[in-house]
């Protein structure tokens, strides 16, 4: 008796995406790529380009390790930031549609791909690394149980970039304003009982755009494809500020 | 740019301690008006000649002046820039802020007459 291999049941999907090549195009247009995908089974929207592309080679976009570790693929999916590798198309899939557009408010390099150089000059500027003025010690610079509580919800944050491009203040002032990816490294920093610039760091950010251009909007905590908080991070820091004057 | 009044702190502060004087005021005056229904030309007159009454709506139209001249200095460096609308931005930035100098600065001071 010979089993018979039931064929995989697909449906169509349309993938409205984002085109740009500077090489050729005078202007930015959208391209309806239409991709097959099975019924019963719930892919990425990675996995999804992944199929495109194999129907438009030109189609770009960054991807790494799938995922969501790497965040190379943060990218604005049907109109919110997210990460391709991890969002899958049962969340995404508007009325049988997917509008793949590139992070807003950076200069897009092609298609999908932006340059990300104005994100991390900003994350440069918040010096996200530990300062120590003490003498090394000789094996490692201790911490307790709880002190290092204090970092959990700000370490685990990869630079994808979707928050900061979520958030209208950075897009107004991407220069001036850090952007909550950037603010939330800022209070990793500062809140680890290891770092010896507190008063520095803050000193940096008592000017009237770095951090206090931040408006509460909180579209950075709706994006954030970790879970994380960086309003609560940008809120802490600010009664720092505050502490300090009284 | 270091903050209108010295740091983003000062700043942050002055909107914040002028606001809530100007919820004050306000809660104050709705609570007048309607406990003293139907109000007259005389109750209106009287509470705005008590001594306590002119330093309070004096405080009130200070805090008027530099929470509204934070604020719109604020909106006008979000949308009135050169990233956003090119060469014109600075100029446009420039005619808003004396626009909002005038207007806010009229504001506060007419009033400061009307009440000394």
């Amino acid at each position: 008796m010979s089993a018979t291999i039931p064929l995989e049941e697909v449906k169509t999907l349309t993938l409205n995406i984002y085109r740009f090549d500077p090489g050729k195009d005078e202007k930015a247009y959208m391209q309806d790529i239409e991709i097959e995908v099975p019924v019963n089974k719930d892919l990425m929207v990675l996995d999804a380009l992944l199929i495109a592309k194999e129907k438009d080679t030109s189609l770009s976009f960054r991807r790494s390790c799938g995922e969501g570790v790497c965040g190379s693929d943060g990218m604005n999916i049907n109109g919110k930031n997210g990460l391709a590798c991890v969002t899958p198309l049962s969340e995404a899939v508007k009325r049988d549609k997917l509008v793949l557009k590139p992070m807003p408010g950076l200069p897009v390099v092609r298609d999908l791909i932006v340059d990300m150089k104005q994100f991390f000059d900003q994350l440069e500027k918040v010096k996200p690394y530990l300062i120590t003025k003490d003498e090394d010690p000789e094996q490692e610079r201790m911490q307790s149980p709880e002190e290092r509580e204090e970092l959990d919800g700000l370490y685990e944050c990869i630079l994808c970039g979707c928050c900061s491009t979520a958030c209208p203040s950075f897009w107004w002032n991407p220069d001036k304003f850090l952007g909550p990816a950037a603010l939330l490294q800022s209070w990793r920093f500062i809140a680890d009982s290891r770092d010896q610039a507190t008063e520095e760091r803050l000193d940096d950010l008592d000017d009237a755009f770095s951090l206090y251009r931040c408006h509460g909007i909180m579209n950075c905590v709706s994006v954030c494809p970790k879970g994380l908080n960086p309003t609560e991070a940008i809120s802490n820091i600010r009664k720092k500020l505050i502490n300090r004057k009284g | 740019m270091k903050g209108i009044f010295g740091s983003g702190t000062n700043d942050f502060l002055v909107v914040r301690i002028s606001s809530l004087i100007l919820f004050g005021y306000f809660a104050f005056l709705t609570f007048f008006i309607v406990s003293h229904a139907p109000l007259t030309f005389v109750l209106w007159n009287g509470l705005f000649e008590n001594v306590v009454m002119k330093i309070s709506t004096t405080i009130f139209l200070l805090s008027f002046g530099v929470h509204t001249w934070i604020g719109t200095w604020a909106i006008g460096t979000d949308y009135l820039t050169l990233a956003r609308l090119g060469n014109f931005g600075p100029t446009i930035n420039k005619l808003y802020r004396i626009s909002c100098a005038l207007i806010i600065g009229s504001i506060t001071l007419w009033s400061l007459l009307i009440v000394w």
